[in-house]
């Protein structure tokens, strides 16, 4: 009984800890202004949020099959996160106002970013070259 | 008595409800995100918070092929943003590319005004 107890405490905090960086993703989402430092707050739900949470049901769950295929979740969305994160920052430079030398869509957003412009302009300019 | 037949569905309940509300709220910042990428990325959360309530349901329902359907969603969301992102950047470069030619035409046209002129 005492080591069922354990599991629940274990568990529950596991799933408390989980939850937090969860909610804190979406509310960094809200507060951050462009889709790079967007994508820093969700990276923080993808991992150590699916962690948590995961973690947290597995304590409840025990040892079993069921457990390792949760841990094969979280070891599935740990390679496939910082892929596809890599796929939308290049989406980002290549589609994105940060470098774009004539359209900028919000010019007056642009102007509050701490970006530094003339080097991603000359990096973007530098690609152009490269394209087909 | 054992928490884990008593307290836990309760507080798995709970975890769910809050899920929801945080997917609900993602969901909104995809349709309010002002470029493709602020709704990917809200996109990508919404997958990752849907893997998290299937979790929950495992043990809610005391259903275990539910794991399967985890992370078979795993799979299918990363594939959703890798197809998004190589769409988005194709359709940028067929854009680009059609500017690029119009501007040229514009500039050919230009000169010849030009010579006309002089």
């Amino acid at each position: 009984m005492i080591w069922h107890w354990l599991r629940f405490i274990l568990g529950t905090v596991c799933l408390g800890f989980g939850l937090f960086f969860l909610v804190s993703a979406v509310v960094g989402n809200y507060r951050f202004k462009f889709a790079l430092n967007r994508m820093h707050a969700a990276a923080l739900g993808d991992t150590l949020g699916l962690l948590g949470t995961v973690l947290g049901v597995c304590f409840y769950e025990g040892l079993c099959p069921t457990t390792a295929k949760l841990l094969a979740v979280i070891a599935l969305v740990w390679l496939t996160g910082p892929v596809s994160s890599h796929l939308i920052l290049l989406m980002e430079l290549t589609a994105g106002p940060y470098t774009d030398p004539q359209g900028t869509p919000d010019a007056q957003g642009l102007e509050q970013s701490s970006i530094d412009h003339d080097r991603h302009a000359l990096a973007r300019s530098q690609r152009e070259e490269e394209l087909p | 008595m054992d928490p884990l037949t008593t307290l836990a569905p309760p507080v798995l309940t709970a975890a769910m409800v809050i899920l929801a509300l945080c997917a609900l709220a993602a969901l909104l910042r995809a349709l309010l995100g002002p470029r493709m990428s602020d709704r990917i990325v809200a996109v990508n959360m919404i997958g990752t918070q849907a893997i998290c309530i299937i979790a929950c349901l495992v043990l809610r329902l005391r259903e275990d092929w539910l794991v399967d359907i985890a992370i078979v969603y795993a799979m299918f969301s990363f594939l959703a943003v890798a197809v998004l992102t190589k769409m988005d950047i194709g359709v940028y470069r067929q854009w680009r590319a059609a500017h690029r030619k119009s501007r040229r035409r514009r500039q050919a046209h230009g000169e010849q005004q030009g010579r006309d002129e002089a």
